[in-house]
């Protein structure tokens, strides 16, 4: 009863396999695949433990927001640990493996922790160790500096080169979804040099994983004659690999290219990574938003998902999450992931909504359960089962994989890192971009547009704005009909999920859960600057990610204010993790 | 601006290019009394705002700049040449 | 440099070389920052940077301290620690005491006047002048 590759489908390369090797285990993968999917489609869970329960940890995420696979991969100089398997790309004879766990991933001692617990929340620190004050420096702060850590460096010369180089253009496009491609495609036919990032190792973003369709054709085959497009002209430069991970001043922007990370032995004469430094007159956000876990009883089991990473999983990779897979969403977004999941021959259990009053009228097989919610999930180093309340009574379902969507937060870090702070919106459930600085837009998702014709609109014209006011030429791009795309409008945020037994997660890489942002609020610490540094909520690797808003919402329950006047902690370079190697 | 700044004479460069000294003060008279040496030399204002400075555009034309530029902003309002203000001792 | 007990590593900085209270600093000064951690510390070009922050530095005018008494009586001065602040707390503050109690500068704070300027005594470590921005 685990996760397992379909006998077709995905946009994997099913007539490369690949060998790779996961806690010194064989495994077999595609070309196209990422750790990540590599290890679902071989049954394997289970890819980590917590840093201060050692809870076991599943994949929970298809992307960069990824707070539980993180793995150490490759040996001797070359030794790169807290690499996300989300994000790295599969390669013949790529080695990982799993940290935070001794002496195996399958029995942590760690795990004794558990026992510990009532006395290990949040600021526990700051009330335990005290006594004798002399024991402090012997005994108490190197048996924790040992026991704590993320991962083990090498010591070792790095063997590896890397580079430096600066890139000029008129717009610069971070993102190729919907709205990236379009804009690209608006602003590059004008003339303008456009340079269009991504930091995936294809284009696309969300379009690969969508069964929808843009004229009749599949997303991907969309995507593949738009980016043909793009290459034709020589105005436009695509890197992807790249993330861009900060905005400075006089639009400059820094971003980190990944040329050879996804290749065992690298050619010599090319630079491993590339710090970028693009110096741009205009540029456009098109990053797209991030689905917001749902905070249960065991949301941290293996098995439990974000919904819209189980369908990059299916549609993607062609991995199917379970044998009996339950979603439980705010959103109609969830009933995508249903319909596809049906349509891939994977039986689903039910659909979990929480709104008593959708509108939305599936049409698949799949049971209902309307104004309902899940309040615990089961079973230990692999989900078993859920717990549903409706109306106060629970109902116990059998679940191998549970798939969750709170909703969406646009992905806005970039446009605060001048200083600016985000606005809440009601409306969207959600932080906004502040006010546009001059040169810098936003368009698609993270500008609060859903549904595909949409963002591609939208990029289409801020593109076309964007180069316009520079003095090009710029027309609108037209795209065909988009058809089986369901557009998910904002909804209701659930924060608060009553009746939990079971530790129920927000921080994941921090272990924070839900009864320790009240204790923060209990002792003091409310204020959400305070109450992010008393339990180290959003102070991980993932930098609040899937976190951030969870927590001030909570806070905000808690507190008896509205997420507005909780506000935002500060956002700062840098958006994903980099290498500082030059 | 902390990245880039305008030189009237090489266009907009990177900051690694250029070094900056400082206030753009005017310097006393040699015979001017004590007091006023002493403000030149230890005193600053600090706004948070407009601000005037000598910046050397060191790995460039290595002439000395009069920068006018806002401090909590980063904008910079005017780049031009110290000898066309009229300050010609610039020196350190 | 220091790891916290957690395991991260904490490191820093440089002056931006500028004045400003806009609190972000720039790419460049990340560059060298990373740079001269890398030259200390080689392995670090594996292990990846999390996070990078600006504040505001109080620079004096020889990039020393200032704790001395005023020409008003009982208000008194410490003042000016550029970045050398939060771990020199625990010895500024007994000085400081020392000060205040006895009227009298610790011997280890005698030169940190607030007239030094004036006279000419500057503790110019960096052996800079009277230039804030590169101490």
């Amino acid at each position: 009863m685990t996760s397992y590759r379909l006998a077709t489908g995905g946009l994997i390369n099913r007539q490369k396999p690949l060998a790779f090797s996961f806690d010194g285990r064989r495994m077999l993968g595609f070309e196209g695949d990422s750790p990540a999917s590599g290890l679902l489609a071989n049954g394997q869970l289970l890819v980590g433990r917590s840093f201060k329960y050692h809870r076991p940890r599943g994949i929970l995420t298809a992307g960069a927001a990824e707070p539980n696979a993180l793995m150490t991969i490759g040996q001797g100089g070359l030794t790169e640990p807290n690499t996300r398997a989300t994000m790295q790309e599969l390669y013949q004879g790529l080695e990982s493996q799993s940290q935070s766990r001794w002496p195996s991933l399958e029995s942590d001692v760690g795990a004794l922790n558990r026992l510990f617990s009532p006395f290990l929340g949040a600021g526990f620190y700051y009330k335990t160790f005290m006594w004798p004050a002399s024991f402090w420096e012997r005994i108490y702060e190197p048996l924790i500096r040992k026991a704590a850590g993320l991962g083990k460096a090498s010591y070792e010369a790095d063997p590896d080169s890397y580079d430096k180089r600066w890139a000029h253009c008129d717009l610069l496009v971070i993102g190729s979804g919907p709205a990236g491609l379009a804009a690209a495609l608006s602003a590059g036919r004008s003339g303008a040099r456009v340079i269009l990032m991504d930091e995936h190792s294809a284009t696309g973003g969300s379009l690969l994983s969508e069964t929808a369709t843009i004229g009749g054709a599949q997303a991907s085959q969309f995507v593949a004659e738009t980016v043909a497009e793009l290459e034709s002209l020589s105005n436009v430069q695509i890197l992807t690999r790249t993330t861009v991970f900060g905005w400075y001043d006089g639009n400059v922007f820094g971003a980190i290219e990944r040329v050879q990370k996804h290749v065992r032995d690298p050619l010599p004469a090319v630079p491993v990574e590339r710090l970028w430094r693009i110096v741009s007159k205009r540029a456009l956000l098109a990053s797209g938003a991030e689905e917001r876990p749902l905070v249960f009883g065991g949301n941290d089991i293996p098995g439990v998902m974000m919904a819209t990473a189980m369908r990059t999983y299916l549609n993607r990779y062609g991995v199917a999450p379970g044998k009996q897979v339950a979603i439980f969403t705010t959103n109609d977004s969830g009933y995508a992931l249903a319909r596809d999941l049906e349509s891939a021959g994977v039986d689903l259990v039910a659909v979990i909504d929480s709104r008593a009053d959708t509108v939305f009228r599936y049409s698949g097989r799949a049971r209902v359960i309307k104004g309902a919610y899940v309040s615990d999930a089961y079973g230990g180093k692999a989900l078993s089962s859920i717990s549903v309340w409706k109306n106060g009574s629970v109902e116990m379902l059998e679940a191998d994989a549970l798939a969750m969507s709170g909703g969406f937060s646009p992905i806005i870090r970039l446009a605060c890192h001048r200083g600016a702070k985000p606005i809440w919106s009601d409306e969207h459930a959600g932080f906004l971009a502040p006010t546009s600085v001059n040169g810098f837009d936003l368009a698609g998702a993270v500008n609060t547009s859903s549904g595909i014709a949409t963002c591609l609109a939208e990029g289409a014209a801020r593109g076309a704005a964007s180069v316009e006011g520079l003095g090009f030429a710029a027309s609108v791009a037209t795209f065909a009909t988009v058809e089986g795309d369901i557009v998910a409008p904002p909804a209701k945020p659930v924060w608060n999920i009553p009746r939990i037994k079971g530790k129920a997660f927000i921080d994941y890489q921090n272990d924070v859960h839900s009864k320790d942002l009240r204790l923060a609020v209990q002792e003091g610490y409310g204020h959400v600057e305070l109450a992010k540094r008393y339990t180290t909520n959003g102070m991980a690797t993932d930098q609040g990610k899937l976190s951030n808003v969870n927590a001030i919402g909570l806070l905000a329950e808690a507190r008896g204010l509205s997420p507005a006047e909780i506000g935002a902690t500060t956002f700062r370079p840098f958006y994903t993790p980099y290498h500082s190697a030059r | 601006m902390a990245s880039l700044v305008h030189c009237p004479h090489c266009g907009v460069r990177p900051r690694q290019e250029f070094t900056v000294k400082g206030a753009a003060l005017v310097r006393p008279a040699p015979d001017a009394d004590k007091k006023s040496w002493m403000d030149y030399v230890y005193l600053r204002e600090n706004p948070s705002g407009r601000y005037e400075e000598f910046w050397h555009h060191s790995s460039g034309c290595r002439r000395w700049l009069v920068v006018i530029r806002d401090t909590a902003t980063h904008e910079i309002e005017a780049s031009r040449d110290a000898a066309l203000v009229g300050q010609t001792d610039a020196r350190t | 440099m220091s790891q916290s007990d957690k395991g991260g590593l904490v490191f820093g900085g440089d002056l931006d070389g500028y004045n400003s209270y806009a609190q972000r600093g720039n790419l460049a000064t990340v560059e060298n920052v990373a740079e001269e951690g890398k030259a200390l510390i080689p392995s670090l070009s594996r292990v990846r940077m999390l996070r990078s922050w600006g504040g505001i530095m109080d620079m004096s005018m020889d990039g020393s301290p200032i704790i001395d008494r005023t020409h008003l009586d009982n208000l008194y001065l410490n003042a000016g620690w550029c970045y050398g602040g939060f771990k020199a707390t625990p010895a500024s503050g007994f000085c400081f005491a020392h000060l205040l109690a006895k009227g009298t500068s610790h011997d280890t704070t005698r030169q940190m006047r607030l007239d030094r300027f004036e006279r000419g005594y500057l503790i110019d470590e960096n052996g800079q002048g009277a230039q804030p921005n590169v101490h």
